[in-house]
């Protein structure tokens, strides 16, 4: 791979003495590209990640999140085909944070680039990512497209909520049929269920055999689960 | 070609405003061997008399002057490593193309360049100081100054890459220095196997081109030849340790490690 580029984890990756303009001309100098024609894109990328207004002031001067916004301009500058990102919004204020992530899907929309991400924040990876590799100890536990990590886990489950407290004697027989599990802590008047499905057909038999019982619902919800429930899934079950 | 020719002129481009932005920094260096300088040259004049002493002073003045590059150029691969890994722009070097050993071979002849000005003020200073004024002779000092840095060039790879894997040797890499401030002033006659080490023997070439006012074409052809020999086989050890420590370091990814 001749073209790759990379901002590492923490806010370094880029020469503290020189300005955001100095750095970028340096770092496209070494990957053979002619600073002095990159003058206009080296404009654009500064302000596109809204860093114009400090072209010309030493790095070492701007807060954390703007040299975080450098080393990815630096990188990006170099033209690569791929790009690695190691915790890029590790430790940044809100706004870098949402600048970052905005840019970064940015560049993933665009086409061309590879990106390898890495980070611990699951949001972020929900949001930027196609496709998610969990390592775990060094091995790879699932490697995947992020809305198939997500269907897989979706797992047909629903919470819901009752008007009356059930008797033991209408709970057995839901319970057979059913994966079901009884809050054990709800109130008098209550009763409160997790279920878990085996298809989404299966919620109407469930609501049928409640109104056999004698209980009427209150609510019903759907459960989404997120990246980071099935990233805790993955790595507590050790797989899938 | 025109890739490494565009890393140059960007490790040029970007010693040259450091050194403009740290301008008092770079001084401070200077300073302290001027310092040195007029410390060993004014307790010498305390100790030595009679008529040898214009030749050992002059031979002072050569060795400080051999010796700045040295520094230079030992330090522009060690050091910086060091200050390179701290910063975190280690890694990003070691993503470029052209691969680091060109990266390193330009940055040291880049900041070499732009040190030769202004070692060649400070050669001037240390005349003045003196009042003895030595012959410059570029065609036959150059020339030997290049051979001999080759060899320093060697040791500040070979450390260098130390620093890759045992991090903490900043304290050694400072004594080291000082080795090479005795290996520049020793005279050979009366210790002639340091020639085998590197740098003294450049040191005597150097000292009997700009001291005794000879030419590199009367000096004789074994010790050119043998200079060569010792500054290319100094620099092929340490340039080949520095590949091993780097795979090390890179195997165990220490790279960026400080």
């Amino acid at each position: 791979m001749k073209r790759t580029s990379a901002v590492l984890e923490g806010n370094r990756n880029v020469y503290w003495r020189l300005t955001p303009r100095e750095n970028l001309e340096f770092f496209a100098s070494l990957h053979g590209i002619n600073p002095a024609k990159k003058r206009e894109d080296i404009r654009k990328l500064l302000s596109s990640l809204r860093l114009e207004e400090k072209t010309d002031t030493p790095a070492r001067k701007l807060s954390r999140g703007m040299k975080q916004k450098l080393a990815l301009a630096a990188a990006l500058v170099r033209e690569p085909e791929l790009l690695l990102l190691d915790e890029p919004t590790l430790g940044l204020d809100v706004q870098a944070s949402r600048d970052m992530e905005r840019r970064v899907q940015e560049l993933a929309e665009e086409g061309d680039l590879t990106i390898l991400f890495s980070s611990h924040d699951m949001d972020v990876v929900e949001e930027v990512c196609d496709r998610v590799i969990v390592l775990q100890e060094g091995e790879i536990v699932v490697e995947d497209r992020v809305e198939n990590l997500i269907d897989l886990f979706r797992a047909e489950g629903y919470s819901l909520v009752l008007d009356d407290s059930l008797e033991d004697a209408a709970r057995s027989p839901l319970e057979e049929e059913f994966d079901l599990s009884f809050n054990p802590n709800q109130s008098e008047e209550r009763t409160e269920i997790e279920a878990s499905l085996a298809e989404p057909a299966e919620v109407y038999r469930l609501l049928e055999r409640i109104e056999e019982a004698g209980a009427q619902v209150i609510s019903l919800n759907r459960k989404q689960p997120d990246l980071e429930e099935v990233f805790l899934n993955i790595v507590e079950g050790g797989e899938k | 070609m025109r890739a490494k020719l565009l890393l140059l002129w960007g490790l040029l481009k970007k010693h040259v405003i450091e050194l403009k932005r740290y301008f008092f920094d770079s001084l401070s260096g200077l300073v302290t061997i001027y310092l040195i300088f007029l410390l060993i040259f004014f307790g010498f004049k305390g100790f030595v008399s009679g008529p040898n002493f214009g030749n050992t002073v002059d031979g002072i003045v050569v060795g400080f002057f051999l010796w700045n590059f040295t520094l230079e150029v030992y330090s522009e691969l060690s050091n910086s490593l060091i200050r390179e890994a701290r910063w975190g722009t280690l890694e990003q070097l070691y993503l470029s193309p052209e691969g680091f050993g060109w990266i390193s071979f330009f940055q040291v002849l880049s900041s070499f360049a732009l040190f030769f000005l202004v070692n060649l003020g400070f050669l001037y200073l240390m005349m003045f100081t003196t009042g003895r004024f030595l012959r410059l002779k570029p065609v036959s000092t150059l020339p030997i100054i290049g051979v001999t840095l080759l060899g320093v060039g060697g040791i500040g790879y070979f450390l260098g890459g130390l620093t890759l894997v045992f991090k903490r040797v900043e304290s050694f890499l400072q004594i080291v220095q000082f080795v090479f401030i005795a290996l520049v002033m020793f005279p050979l006659e009366s210790l002639p196997l340091m020639k085998y080490l590197p740098l003294a023997h450049g040191a005597d070439l150097l000292r009997r081109v700009m001291v005794q006012g000879k030419t590199i074409s009367q000096l004789p052809l074994s010790d050119l030849i043998f200079l060569v020999l010792n500054s290319t086989i100094y620099f092929a050890i340490g340039y080949g340790a520095f590949k091993y420590f780097e795979s090390i370091a890179k195997r165990k990814g220490l790279l960026g490690h400080y």
